[in-house]
């Protein structure tokens, strides 16, 4: 049974009854297994607060359906054991910390000294245990967003939902929501986040779920999106005599001057670069340092995610 | 049971420390203990002019609170989103109406009680009488702000903060004007006419029949089954909105 | 839809509907009429009225005089007084004095059921100061006030004599009914100064002619 999964979902949208309708999300279908840490990528205006929200029940879809745990989500019920957590932290802003953790609790159903006990834990594990007794107002966002973590942490959820939870957080927040995530998954807990941060996806994701426009570009693994942005390798070395450029450039190798005393040699990602390394070395030639020539992330997940839908189709 | 518990213990812990409550409460309490001069200048009657004012003031305290706290807080939540803080837990979305409803209605019934006790005191004070009939007339002016709470409430789910307190202001007018619809009148008149005439007179509640000030003022009273029915009346129109809130807000795309 | 209302909430609010419904005619029922009597006694003079309804003084003249025709409808269906009538009718004419109805109203109602034919007079005189095409009935009532309340067959000769002035159609059984009055109370020549008067007014020759035959018959037989 899939953690999450949407079929054909659709929702159009109109702010006001005299503004065009506009479509957010454009038949998506895609599911989450259980148990990792996904991240759900794509452009501003994606839909990807959308189709969060359409999971959790807070909006209704136009066409398809979502469920969680293969419970329908518009059911309440299937949000049993899911935790929430948005850009912006929702909290009350005339309850204290504690109180804040209590009301959560209580609402899941967790009341007395089993409410109390679950409240310091989940404070201290997200480093607000000093803020216990702090109005939620005279918190800055940083802490309301770990306070918001904090909550979603009660209850023992199987399913985190969090839509882009990093973004209010300073360094030390962002290390971390991170180390959480890890600790999480590696407990069997499922993990579907949205976000902007390429790095925290990178560091983070098993896998990853890439909308564009509200339809589909991608899911699946990382390793193939990387494999994708592989360009070829750089090859640092001295300065080559010309008879080696030629030869080096009529093998399909290109080689561009970097700096007064060094070249680079660029081996496309179809040729070997074994081979390469193998004629510098029978010539002299000492290499100062190899790398792998990649297409940022940020360039394949938001100009050109139709790009993936190549590796995704095969 | 519980969950509407625990969301009536938020509301109305967050209602409670709102300053406008502080502030429509202080007004209203200066104008009722102000009153005692009003009644100076009558000459006559000068008990029957302070309770009259008492009585008034407190309907139109009790309107005020019912709007700004009723609309303010449920329409503020829905803009600002905080209400996700709730409705993401695995809770049906109605007992997240009602939670709030009776939240709003204990702050509002606590306020009106701090009234009722500073009117008594005041009609005491000058030698007057605390009758059933005065109870009863702020009964009936709790139940018809708890009608308005409700009104508020259902207009929030629907439309912006500023519009539902529009609305329901508009709808305490409509609603002590309903008598002007007395179909009677216009039976004579087309039959189309007759019968919107009848729905909104039927939809919209006769807040008129929760005045019964002059009645209880110059004596006359009202009988325990007028009473007994207009309060029923009242809580059917409370079930009423609310049945439609729950609806509304349970369809609301938030 | 998602996030369906668990309970049937359109059946639950029709049912809720039809239960307000038969409360709403039982409570209208048992309201006593006493109530909307002590109510009207909060509706102050018009000229203090006035200043606070901002502009919308025929607005509020024409809200307060529904409330009238149902205070008076209530009352007069349970056989009970309307002592705060005349009062009401005040008011409304005093903030829209061109609006005809309440006039009309004071002229027939206010005498019946009030008991209050000074009211009304005083009502009614402001009808004829201000209303146009209506103005002669304002008079016309005040005239059948004179006569059957004050049985003052001058005064209401003096006020259907008004009435033909004023009459836009000129009837020719005011006319008369001026004339007569004044045949009635003994002033002669008060009725034919009002038919001679009218006689040069009148634009209609069938008015011309029953004019001169009202006065050949007062100058001959003495009386009409």
């Amino acid at each position: 049974m899939n953690a999450l999964e949407l079929v054909s979902v659709t929702k159009i949208m109109q702010k006001h009854f005299w503004t065009p309708k506009f479509i957010a999300v454009d038949a998506l279908s895609f599911t989450v297994a259980q148990g990792g840490i996904v991240g759900f990528v794509g452009p501003n205006g994606a839909g990807k607060t959308t189709s969060i929200k359409m999971l959790l029940g807070l909006l209704a879809p136009t066409k398809g359906s979502l469920y969680i745990n293969g419970v329908s989500a518009h059911v309440p019920a299937s949000r049993k054991k899911v935790a929430f957590i948005a850009e912006q932290p929702y909290l009350y802003a005339h309850l204290s910390a504690r109180e804040s953790l209590i009301l959560s609790a209580n609402l899941l159903g967790i009341f007395g000294e089993e409410a109390t006990t679950a409240v310091v834990a989940a404070l201290e594990r997200v480093d607000l245990a000093s803020a216990t007794n702090k109005p939620v107002k005279e918190l800055s966002k940083g802490m309301q967003q770990r306070l918001s973590m904090a909550s979603a942490l009660l209850g023992n959820p199987d399913i985190f939902i969090f839509d882009e939870p990093m973004s209010g957080l300073d360094p030390l927040g962002r290390t971390l929501f991170r180390s959480l995530f890890l600790d999480l998954a590696s407990t069997g807990k499922t993990i579907f986040f949205s976000t902007h941060i390429l790095d925290d996806i990178e560091q983070l994701c098993q896998s990853i779920v890439v909308i564009s426009h509200g339809k589909l570009m991608y899911n699946g693994p990382m390793k193939p999106i990387l494999e994708l942005g592989f360009a070829g390798t750089d090859i640092h070395v001295p300065l080559l005599a010309d008879a080696l450029a030629t030869k080096l450039f009529e093998m399909g190798f290109t080689l561009t001057q970097s700096g007064a005393h060094d070249h680079i040699l660029f081996v496309p990602k179809n040729l070997d670069p074994t081979h390469a390394q193998k004629i510098l070395y029978d010539n002299g030639i000492f290499i100062t340092s190899i790398q792998r020539r990649m297409t940022s992330l940020e360039d394949l997940l938001y100009r050109s995610p139709q790009s993936l839908a190549s590796i995704f189709v095969s | 049971m519980n969950t509407i518990f625990i969301i009536t213990k938020n509301t109305f812990s967050e209602s409670i420390r709102n300053k406008i409550l502080y502030t429509i409460f202080g007004f209203a309490a200066a104008i009722i203990i102000l009153s005692i001069s009003f009644g100076e200048w009558s000459v006559f009657a000068r008990v029957q002019v302070m309770e009259d004012f008492g009585l008034a003031t407190m309907s139109i305290a009790g309107l005020m609170l019912a709007v700004f706290i009723g609309v303010g807080l449920l329409g503020r939540e829905i803009e600002s989103k905080t209400s996700y803080a709730i409705l993401v837990k695995p809770l049906p979305r109605y007992l997240f109406v009602i939670g709030k409803y009776l939240g709003l209605c204990a702050t509002l019934l606590l306020t009106f009680f701090l009234m009722a006790l500073i009117f008594c005191i005041t009609i005491v004070w000058l030698g007057g009488a605390l009758t059933m009939g005065i109870a009863t007339s702020i009964l009936l002016i709790g139940i018809e702000m708890m009608i308005i709470v409700a009104v508020s409430i259902l207009f929030s789910v629907y439309t912006t903060t500023t519009l539902a307190a529009l609305f329901t202001l508009g709808f305490y007018c409509i609603g002590h004007y309903n008598d002007l619809l007395d179909v009677s009148v216009f039976e004579k008149s087309s039959p189309i006419l007759v019968l919107l005439l009848k729905i909104v007179y039927i939809v919209i509640p006769n807040l008129e029949h929760f005045n019964i000030r002059a009645a209880v003022i110059y004596g006359s009273g009202m009988s325990p089954l007028y009473i007994g029915s207009t309060v029923a009346y009242g809580l059917l129109f409370v079930t009423f909105f609310l049945v439609l809130a729950c609806n509304g807000f349970s369809r609301k795309d938030i | 839809m998602h996030l369906k209302f668990p309970v049937k909430s359109y059946g639950l609010a029709v049912v809720l509907l039809l239960a307000i419904a038969g409360l709403q005619t039982s409570i209208t029922k048992q309201k006593s009429t006493l109530q909307t009597l002590e109510n009207m006694s909060y509706l102050p003079q018009s000229d203090k009225l006035k200043p606070f309804l901002c502009g919308f003084h025929t607005t509020y003249a024409a809200f307060l005089w529904i409330k009238t025709i149902l205070y008076f409808g209530g009352n007069t269906q349970l056989g009970t007084a309307v002592p705060w009538l005349p009062h009401m009718v005040d008011v409304v004419t005093k903030l829209n004095p061109e609006f005809f109805p309440p006039y009309e109203f004071a002229g027939l109602m206010l005498t019946q059921y009030a008991q209050d034919p000074k009211g009304a007079l005083i009502i009614l005189a402001r009808g004829g100061a201000h209303l146009n095409k209506d103005r002669w009935k304002a008079y016309y009532y005040m005239s059948w006030i004179y006569n059957t309340w004050y049985h003052d067959t001058l005064r209401a000769a003096d006020c259907l004599s008004m009435a033909a002035k004023v009459d836009p159609k000129q009837r020719e059984y005011i006319i008369s009914l001026a004339a007569k009055f004044y045949s009635r109370s003994n002033e002669k020549e008060k009725a034919i100064q009002f038919l001679t008067s009218m006689y040069d007014i009148a634009e209609s020759p069938s008015v011309k002619r029953a004019i001169i035959d009202r006065l050949n018959k007062l100058t001959t037989q003495g009386k009409l």
